[in-house]
């Protein structure tokens, strides 16, 4: 290697090395609000509210021009599998309330089964991409 | 990790400026390499910024449930039907920023 050379990668490696002493891993804690629900009710609510800000950083990704195609478009395919899956659950969730039967019941608890690895598809995309 | 991000930013631009010293054969491969750098970094620093604020908004979303539940509560129609114009409203946004970067 070159001297000109040698003396960048010496620079470099001295002005990181302090820089990457204080990494301060693991300093972003990533709650899972639906862990905290003891109802269905609360679950479904729990559920909306994670897919709700899960797309609005997602729509802030997107909108960045340094975000690689392919992130966009694992991100577009995430909220198309994700998107009729929470229609549903919502839909779901107002014949449960209006009703509160053992079908409405059981097709809340089918929606959310449904919606949930489809919210967590689109939360695993956001955090891997760290 | 912002702020690392910012410093290693920093430290490549320091870096841009001494390329003249760098020999002619190499000059234009170590401009290639921190300007890949550069764009490297700056979807970290874009990821590492979105990652805080879903993890706020995460942390809020789970203090209102656990507020719910330690509470005996079930969230109101009206908490439920809010939730959905939450998720109808960033779903129209986050199409509109897909779309907005595919005409870019």
């Amino acid at each position: 290697m070159h001297r000109p050379l040698r003396v960048l990668a010496l620079a470099l490696a001295l002005a990181v090395t302090p820089a990457c002493a204080s990494l301060p891993f693991g300093e972003t804690r990533i709650e899972n609000p639906i862990a905290a629900a003891r109802t269905l009710d609360q679950r479904a609510y729990a559920l909306l509210q994670t897919y709700a800000a899960g797309l609005e950083e997602a729509a802030d990704l997107a909108r960045d021009p340094s975000t690689p195609a392919n992130v966009r478009h694992a991100l577009a395919r995430a909220e198309a599998r994700a998107a009729p899956a929470i229609e549903a659950l919502y839909a779901a969730f107002s014949l449960y309330r209006a009703g509160a039967g053992p079908e409405a019941e059981a097709g809340l608890r089918s929606a959310l089964a449904d919606a949930e690895p489809t919210v967590g598809d689109l939360q695993s995309i956001l955090r891997s991409r760290r | 990790m912002t702020k690392l991000l910012l410093q290693v930013q920093l430290l490549l631009a320091a870096l841009s400026a001494l390329l003249p010293f760098v020999p002619d054969r190499t000059r234009s491969r170590a401009a290639e390499i921190l300007d890949l750098a550069a764009r490297a970094l700056a979807f970290g620093n874009a990821v590492s910024v979105n990652l805080d604020d879903l993890a706020l908004k995460l942390a809020g979303v789970r203090a209102d449930v656990e507020a719910m539940a330690a509470a005996g509560r079930e969230p109101s129609a009206e908490e439920f039907d809010a939730a959905m114009d939450r998720v109808r409203a960033a779903s129209s946004d986050f199409r509109a920023a897909l779309a907005e970067a595919n005409a870019s």
